[in-house]
């Protein structure tokens, strides 16, 4: 689920890896990924997750010397994993300072490690006068994220850039989608390149716009497509998430049950336990 | 030998013993294994953030 969800939030992969060090393993000794020494740490925190049946194990945030300070569930929203990490480092600000050079780094590096940290405020200010359209591009995402979709939308219109075309479409698209205007999100997306760093959020978002319009073969048809070409990339596990919870008809479904017998998703998962993808969910519009 | 040693090379290697997190995209920098996470936690004054997988990696690192 982490993959699926929280990953695909670049809010929760900065704050991850600019203020956290952050592992994982499996429980199993016979996995390629375990970790003895991990778990026996663990285990001394979780007792319950030494056994053979455990519960899903949370996401720990633990000091080196094995202090367990916070945990967010496997099962967290994008939203929850970013409060949770925003949460353990405000309570323990000795562990959030800066690193070493941090404070050297080009302005839109530092706005973006505030956004992160949920200070926008500084993060605009650094950016107050923006000087490229890069710089533009983030006051419109925080602008976006902080719902204030009117200002969002006039910054990217004011860009004069072919270099971030791309972007902007995606921006105006994911616009559209928080105004629940779903043909306008279907265009902006198509016109998405199929290339470039942010084509499979393109591409997902693209098959959510479809989805919306009834076009759910269509909307199905490029998440799979999308996952054989982009493979382990976190909006592929977005898009098999909502694969799997769709047909060509509509919405599937639900499952009564978790089972490891029956199909597998595209990615080979036995399902997605825990919630629904948010993205199916009818919006306001 | 020189001919054995390159055939090694080019045979494929065997998925299960590959650590999945060579195939990983989430962009996270995962720092492992658990020894080195803690020693740069302790240097670095970071908290960890470990995420116990209960018995679900694949091949591709799917969990």
């Amino acid at each position: 689920m982490l993959r699926s969800g929280p990953f695909t939030d670049e809010r929760v992969v900065g704050l991850l890896n600019e203020r956290f060090i952050p592992i994982y393993f499996d429980l199993s000794p016979k996995s390629p990924a375990s970790d003895a020494a991990a778990k026996s740490f663990v285990t001394k925190l979780k007792p319950e997750l030494g056994g053979s049946r455990v519960p899903t194990p949370p996401v720990l945030f633990v000091t080196a010397d094995g202090e367990l300070l916070g945990e967010a569930s496997n099962y967290a929203s994008e939203g929850e994993m970013l409060g949770a990490l925003r949460d353990v480092l405000r309570q323990n600000s000795k562990y959030a300072g800066l690193s070493d050079g941090e404070g050297k780094r080009p302005r839109l590096a530092r706005a973006r490690t505030h956004h992160y940290l949920g200070e926008d405020d500084a993060a605009i200010a650094l950016l107050s006068e923006p000087r490229n359209a890069r710089e533009s591009l983030f006051i419109a995402q925080v602008a976006r994220r902080a719902g204030d979709l009117d200002h969002a939308e006039k910054v990217l219109g004011e860009l004069d850039s072919d270099a971030c075309a791309d972007d902007v479409a995606l921006e105006l698209g994911l616009i559209a989608f928080a105004r629940g205007d779903v043909k306008t999100m279907r265009d902006r997306l198509a016109a998405h390149s199929e290339e470039g760093a942010r084509a499979p959020e393109a591409r997902y978002f693209l098959g959510i716009a479809l989805f919306h319009l009834g076009q759910h073969a269509e909307a199905r048809a490029i998440w799979k497509k999308l996952v054989g070409k982009h493979g382990e990339h976190p909006f592929s596990y977005r898009a098999d998430w909502a694969y799997t919870q769709t047909t060509d008809n509509g919405p599937a479904a639900a499952p009564t049950s978790f089972t490891t017998q029956g199909p597998k998703s595209l990615l080979g998962r036995h399902g997605y336990m825990g919630r629904k993808n948010p993205d199916l969910a009818q919006r306001p519009g | 030998m020189l001919i054995a040693s390159l055939a090694l090379l080019f045979l494929p290697q065997d998925p299960a013993l590959v650590h999945p997190v060579s195939l990983d995209r989430t962009g996270i920098e995962w720092a492992l294994p658990f020894e080195a996470a803690q020693k740069r936690a302790r240097e670095e004054g970071r908290l960890l953030a470990i995420k116990p997988v209960a018995f679900g990696t694949t091949v591709t690192g799917c969990w």
